[in-house]
């Protein structure tokens, strides 16, 4: 898996970026690790898919191709796996996972971040289906994308029920994509604004059934927060990798850089860090296999994982000295491509708000 | 937990969602039919609460098949939920 996940990135330039290359992607397997066979997916559970992701974040330098990969199955696949009707999942996962169909999870709004409990966008029960009203932000694959795993207010009095979720095609008429937004990392991933205006959905479209959406969207969430953040565990070993040999090679006062204690203990903290989010992302993965509630290892593992990873982005930065900042070490896109991993999936804030919520508190 | 009937199992509910989710007022307390989505006490977080506690107290976990509004709206609606869910673990 590292191998071909490295082969991914031999068509541009390095630091660049580049256009996720989907039937790539699938024959890695990464596209629909998680879906079952019957639907032409890979059949594994998360401990598996998630193994496979961090193989992934190891050998391939371009940590926004694979956020493009995992944005696609863990946030817009995987709901229709495990809410989708059966007439859904026949004529959408095959194409899926194969990379023939992109998809995009439109959740976020202008006004609805960290708190996602009042949607603005509207879907009105019509004849048949739903009128979508409204615009969704930070659409990952956005620009790109075929099909929109999205979420509307469909009874505002409906408190935990008041949303519904929906897979709506890129060409529904009122449907209107809008262009990438410039953004420093994960560049290799186009996210885009999606409005919507009366764009009907039909009934069979309904993921879940109505009033499901926040149900739906915390489970994805789940997977979110444990499969996609095994990318970042991968970005960090090799990040790891890469300190170790520049701290054994490089000689400064005469002695090498590994010889200084500084280094040496940055390091070691870099491991503790790594390898404590692995035990906690593997823990929540179990759960999810095991079919319990994942909530508590879902959140203890995101937040631990993405802090780490930018941590040791920072400390790779520092060992790397002033090669650190020079676009042909790679270091610098490895910080910014790790930066947002505090923000998305719900910020570090909110994972402690969660954590808090499971212990009762 | 020993079988529960339905009287019992309504004040304890009751007593649970008005304590320790506050909700009610001293005006207007709450009821077993007191329409708990349009008050807003079912927000995500007290929802999360209301499904740990219905799995530790009363042993069984609503399936994502059953997670729909009409089997919260109220007390009494989440009762009948709870004896279903109990009396076919029972029957397994
Ligand atoms: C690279 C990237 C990809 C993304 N992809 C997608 C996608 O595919 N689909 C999608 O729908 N969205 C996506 N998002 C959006 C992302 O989910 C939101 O940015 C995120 O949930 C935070 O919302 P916000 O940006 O509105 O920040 P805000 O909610 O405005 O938060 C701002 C600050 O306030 C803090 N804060 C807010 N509320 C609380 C609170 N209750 N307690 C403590 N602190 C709080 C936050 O932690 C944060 O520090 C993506 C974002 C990024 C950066």
């Amino acid at each position: 898996m590292k191998d071909a996940a490295g082969a991914l990135t031999e068509a541009a330039s390095p630091g660049g970026s580049r256009t996720p290359d989907w039937p790539a992607l699938a024959a890695t397997g990464l596209l629909g690790a998680a879906v079952p066979q019957e639907y032409g997916g890979g059949g594994l559970g998360a401990l598996d898919t998630a193994l496979l992701y961090e193989a992934a974040g190891e050998g391939c330098a371009d940590t926004g191709l694979l956020f493009a990969a995992a944005a696609h199955l863990f946030a817009c696949v995987r709901p229709l796996v495990e809410f989708g009707s059966e007439r859904i999942r026949k004529a959408l996962l095959p194409a899926l996972c194969s990379g023939e169909l992109v998809a995009g999870n439109a959740m976020t709004e202008p006004d609805a971040g960290s708190d996602v409990s009042h949607l603005a966008t509207r879907a009105t029960k019509v004849e048949g289906g739903y009128l979508l009203d409204g615009v969704k932000s930070f659409v990952s694959n956005g620009p790109v994308a075929g099909l929109y795993v999205t979420y509307a207010t469909t009874d505002p009095g409906g408190a935990y029920f008041s949303t519904t979720a929906f897979a709506v095609d890129r060409n529904s008429p009122g449907l209107v994509v809008g262009p990438p937004m410039e953004k420093t990392g994960l560049t290799s991933c186009q996210a885009g604004r999606i409005a919507f205006t009366r764009c009907f959905v039909p009934d069979d479209r309904v993921v879940g059934s109505p009033g499901q959406g926040r149900l739906v969207f915390e489970t994805s969430m789940e997977w979110e927060r444990s499969c996609l953040f095994a990318i970042y565990l991968g970005q960090q070993e090799r990040l790891i990798g890469q300190c170790v040999q520049h701290a054994r090679e490089r000689s400064q006062f005469g002695k090498r850089l590994a010889d200084h204690q500084a280094v040496a203990d940055r390091l070691a903290g870099m491991r503790l860090r790594l390898e404590s989010g692995r035990l906690l992302l593997h823990r929540a993965c179990a759960e999810i296999d095991d079919g319990e509630d994942a909530s508590l290892w879902a959140a203890l593992a995101k937040l631990a994982v993405s802090e780490a990873a930018v941590a040791t982005a920072l400390d790779a930065a520092r060992i790397f000295g002033g090669r650190g900042h020079l676009t042909e070490y790679g270091i610098e896109q490895q910080v910014r491509d790790a930066l947002p991993a505090t923000t998305f999936s719900g910020t570090s804030d909110i994972q402690r708000r969660l954590i808090a919520r499971e212990m009762g508190l | 937990m020993a079988d529960v009937d339905r009287a019992t199992l309504h004040d304890r509910l009751l007593g649970y969602v008005r304590d320790d989710l506050k909700a009610g007022t001293e005006a207007e307390p709450l009821t077993v039919d007191s329409p708990l989505l349009d008050m807003g006490v079912l927000d995500s977080v007290r929802t999360a609460r209301l499904l740990a506690h219905i799995r530790s107290e009363y042993g069984v976990r609503v399936p994502p098949g059953q997670m729909t509004g009409e089997h919260f709206r109220s007390v009494a609606a989440i009762a009948d939920l709870v004896l279903t869910l109990r009396s076919q673990a029972a029957s397994l």
